[in-house]
């Protein structure tokens, strides 16, 4: 019970890491690749209005 | 409840914590190390700025030891040829040149980088090289691509920002609004400045974008600091005076050398230019050149409110007008009332001007072109000779 509770913490930890930096690396500013049609969240924020 | 905390929020928080902890480093993995450009501080020319800042702040500044002469212009700077003003005035004068531009950095191009940089344009010594093809072929102006690599949103950020030059700041609004279609995914600063334009329509535009226009400039600002990108170069740069030195240069002996250099590179025309160029590009084969006239004309619109830029911050300016072959373009007459109110726009604002203009084949001075437009060692000589004396190089 014990070590799936540990498991579980370390793969969440991991899980969210992954996505976390994915995020990051698609949406952050510095971010200027002429391939990402996102660009940059202030972009990506604005683009929603 | 106290199990999902531990499993599913910690580590959430641990992540964003570690996020927010080792972002530099974050920053360093995913995106600085393409940025590996190697950066010469002492560059003489730069076909654009690489996106890069510090090219940027590089503009319009001189060194600690002499003044720096700007020299702006398109395709006839590319090339690296001998008698290029970076390569032969650098070389023999404490006074430095220096080159930027390449082929399509045109009018409102060389515009929107002075008004970026006004700070900097007081007597500042630039050299601005025209080129008929701008107000003929390229009459439409400076293209979507090339005004992007040329004016980064630093540089536009710069222009938003500054509220002291309105009139300029207007017309940069209209000119990237007639470009907007053509950019993909603008960024905040280019939708600023077409939004801003769309206000200054009438009085319910005004009232419509307001609020989204002061959005933007939140969200604006808070990009620049995310990325770090703020002007700090906001200082007026004392300019040096150009010291006259004594160089000996015998520009008849260079003047017939590279002439003589330039005919014998000419032997399977009688058009006076390269070989190869003749035999790979033009063969014989004449052309006709457009005629844009007046209304049409964006260029000449763009250089017009260029020059009123330099007047007005009171630019050491002086400009070039490059020929092209009489031999080649067949109506190229047809063009020289335009090449003359180009001519006497300068001069009525104080400016000096080099004219090249020539239409007439047996007045042709032969070997002044490589190619159908673009200035030999020998052309470029000569413009060597006239920035010296213009700049009082020489004592």
């Amino acid at each position: 019970m014990k070590t799936t509770f540990i498991s579980r913490f370390f793969l969440n930890c991991l899980w969210y890491l992954i996505i976390v930096l994915a995020l990051y690396f698609l949406y952050s500013p510095l971010n200027d690749n002429p391939k990402n049609k996102v660009n940059s969240s202030v972009q990506f924020v604005y683009q929603q209005f | 409840m106290k199990k999902i905390i531990l499993i599913y929020f910690v580590p959430l928080f641990i992540v964003f914590s570690c996020l927010f902890l080792f972002s530099s480093k974050i920053n360093s993995i995913f995106f600085y190390s393409k940025v590996n450009l190697t950066i010469d501080s002492s560059f003489k020319y730069l076909e654009n700025f690489r996106n890069t800042p510090f090219y940027e702040d590089q503009f319009l500044t001189n060194n600690d030891s002499s003044e720096t002469i700007f020299i702006l212009g398109s395709s006839e700077l590319t090339g690296n040829l001998e008698a290029h003003p970076f390569n032969f005035i650098s070389r023999y004068f404490k006074t430095k040149i220096k080159g930027i531009g390449h082929a399509g950095n045109q009018c409102f191009s060389i515009y929107s980088q002075l008004l970026a940089n006004e700070n900097l344009l007081k007597n500042a010594p630039i050299i601005i090289v025209l080129s008929p093809g701008w107000f003929s072929e390229s009459a439409n102006g400076t293209s979507s691509s090339i005004f992007l690599e040329f004016n980064s949103s630093r540089f536009l950020n710069k222009i938003f920002q500054n509220d002291s030059i309105p009139q300029f700041k207007k017309y940069e609004a209209k000119r990237i609004s007639s470009l907007y279609n053509e950019f993909s995914n603008p960024d905040l600063s280019i939708r600023m400045f077409f939004l801003e334009n769309q206000s200054s329509k009438n009085i319910l535009s005004k009232f419509f974008y307001f609020p989204i226009i002061e959005i933007s400039k939140v969200l604006n600002t808070f990009n620049l600091e995310l990325t770090d990108t703020k002007n700090k170069k906001t200082y007026i740069i004392e300019r040096k005076s150009i010291v006259a030195e004594s160089v000996k240069i015998n520009w008849d002996s260079i003047f017939n050398i590279s002439k003589q250099e330039q005919l014998n590179n000419c032997t399977n025309n009688k058009w006076y230019i390269d070989n190869e160029y003749y035999s790979k590009y033009t063969n014989g084969k004449t052309k006709m050149i457009d005629i844009v006239k007046g209304k049409n004309n964006q260029e000449l619109k763009d250089f017009k409110m260029l020059l009123s830029l330099l007047k007005t911050k009171e630019v050491n300016a002086s400009f070039i007008i490059l020929p092209l072959n009489p031999y080649c373009y067949i109506n190229s007459d047809e063009l020289t009332p335009l090449i003359n109110s180009l001519q006497n726009d300068i001069l009525k604002n104080d400016f000096s001007c080099m004219n090249f203009w020539n239409t007439d084949t047996a007045k042709y001075d032969k070997g002044i072109l490589k190619d159908i437009m673009h200035l030999s060692n020998y052309g470029w000589y000569k413009v060597d000779e006239f920035i010296i004396k213009k700049y009082k190089l020489l004592k």
